[in-house]
């Protein structure tokens, strides 16, 4: 275990001793910000004119539904352009600079070096999205008072949404030396993977139903609602653990004989 | 003790080595002679681990060298091109590698500032790696395989960029290391290897071609055996060194 918080300790030093974390930080935390106020001002509006006007008709009009998911998903969007640059970095770095020959020739397995990775760039990231937690505390000052459940389960979808994003990455940075295709690929396949769900109505029933499941959206909503269903854990636990795998075993495919 | 039994190693339709067998006893400084693209990086690579060999075995202390990763702390690597963390301090890097090998905790400073004294470098271990002059990088390289105190310490063209006075400096440590390790070194320097090692083992095309005393890194016998002038038996290839060495 030691081995493992060496590593990824290593790694989150590196990003965090880096200027450009905080060029990515700065960019991050100003545009969650703006989409905080814009939702929580939308949403001001809105129920300033419901409750001005009787005669309107709304559904249901409540925070959780119309800032804070709103909100996470805006959040998302902006981690997956950001995830795939932080992770570009993981393994094509080192093979460029031949530092994981080094790493190779340590009593270190395989394993250890993924993982020790992965729970590096998993603290950058939770290091990034820390700060957004204190919107809601400030927007309770002004008596927006959001619901803690949905807070809590929301925040674990975010953080499992992020260590799938980062094990896919991680996986594209193991494939190549070069960080722009890793970063320009990772990007792409998790769109693919965040839009999935939107095709799956203009398909038939059966091929519809498994683009659902596979969508990282759908899994990700009902938890920024406060609803914590075990399958929607199991599919980002799966997501996680399949691409940790596959970055496994690239880095293993030296040591099969030929 | 190491011993390589009947090693092939090919990278697809390639064959970096072909069916090499040689032993290394404890404190033998020996060094791996060739041409470029004879099979020396791919040899030391094998040796520290990296990956295995096609076929044949490479055991140490008759153990074989892929059964565990923990056999790797017996070695210490430095890898040709001198791979670092350019962005840390030297340090920090150690420490750091200093954790991989296993080093416990509250002995890592120790350990960092022994190896530190070792190879000179503690005036610069808080200055960042990549703002240090290629003499010092190199030593801190090598700083970095003596970390943990490997039995072996694999050192792939050591003297690789380093200007004349810093190959003398760095030729007399890998002497002073040798006393009480095994250093196994590849060069294609042939001054050095006569200098530096009490054995030397040749290598072409992949297949090893000489096996013998400092004599075999003379420019005479070096051309000769790597342009099939002259050829060694197979018995004085294998454990046997054809000119017997000097300093042994």
């Amino acid at each position: 275990m030691s081995k493992i918080i060496a590593i990824s300790l290593r790694d989150f030093k590196s990003w965090v001793h880096h200027f450009s974390f905080y060029l990515l930080a700065v960019f991050f935390l100003g545009m969650a910000g703006y989409f905080f106020w814009s939702c929580l001002s939308y949403f001001s509006l809105v129920s300033f004119q419901v409750a001005t006007n009787p005669t309107m008709h709304v559904k249901s009009l409540n925070l959780t539904d119309g800032v804070f998911t709103l909100f996470m998903a805006n959040m998302t969007v902006l981690l997956l352009l950001l995830i795939p640059i932080l992770t570009m970095k993981s393994f094509a770095e080192e093979k460029k600079f031949g530092t994981l020959e080094l790493l190779f020739s340590y009593p270190v397995s395989d394993l250890q070096i993924v993982l020790g990775k992965f729970l590096g760039f998993l603290a950058v990231i939770s290091l990034l999205i820390l700060p957004t937690v204190s919107y809601f505390f400030l927007a309770q000052v002004v008596g927006a008072k959001f619901e803690l459940s949905a807070l809590l389960t929301g925040y674990l979808g975010l953080i499992l949404i992020c260590a799938s994003f980062i094990s896919f990455g991680m996986f594209m940075s193991s494939l190549t030396e070069h960080q722009v295709i890793s970063a320009g690929i990772g990007f792409a396949v998790l769109l693919f993977f965040w839009i999935v769900g939107w095709l799956a109505d203009w398909m038939n029933p059966q091929l519809g139903a498994i683009f659902r499941e596979l969508s990282l959206v759908l899994h990700f909503e009902d938890m920024t609602r406060g609803i914590l269903d075990t399958k929607d854990i199991a599919y980002f636990l799966f997501f996680i653990a399949f691409f940790l795998f596959a970055t496994l075993a690239t880095l293993e495919i030296r040591t099969w004989k030929r | 003790m190491i011993s390589v039994c009947q090693v092939s190693k090919s990278f697809g339709s390639i064959k970096a080595l072909d069916n090499v067998s040689f032993t290394i006893q404890p404190k033998e400084i020996v060094g791996f002679l060739g041409p470029n693209g004879a099979g020396k990086t791919t040899l030391m690579r094998l040796l520290t681990g990296m990956f295995p060999p096609s076929s044949g075995s490479i055991l140490i202390e008759n153990q074989n060298l892929m059964e565990s990763t923990l056999l790797r702390k017996k070695i210490g690597y430095l890898a040709e091109h001198n791979p670092l963390y350019w962005d840390m301090t030297a340090y920090d890097f150690l420490e750091y590698v200093a954790a991989l090998k296993g080093v416990s905790r509250h002995s890592r400073k120790t350990a960092v500032l022994n190896v530190a004294e070792r190879c000179s470098i503690g005036s610069v271990l808080n200055r960042i790696i990549g703002k240090l002059s290629k003499g010092y990088q190199q030593r801190i390289g090598l700083a970095q395989a003596l970390l943990g105190e490997p039995e072996v310490l694999i050192l792939d063209e050591p003297t690789n960029g380093l200007d004349p006075q810093q190959i003398m400096e760095m030729r007399c440590l890998v002497q002073e290391l040798g006393r009480d390790r095994t250093i196994v070194l590849s060069t294609h320097i042939l001054p050095e290897v006569r200098l530096t090692c009490r054995r030397v083992l040749v290598l072409n095309n992949g297949q090893l071609i000489g096996n013998g005393g400092p004599e075999l890194a003379s420019e005479e016998i070096f051309l000769k055996l790597v342009t099939n002038k002259l050829v060694l038996s197979q018995n004085a290839l294998i454990g046997d060194p054809w000119i017997p060495a000097k300093n042994m």
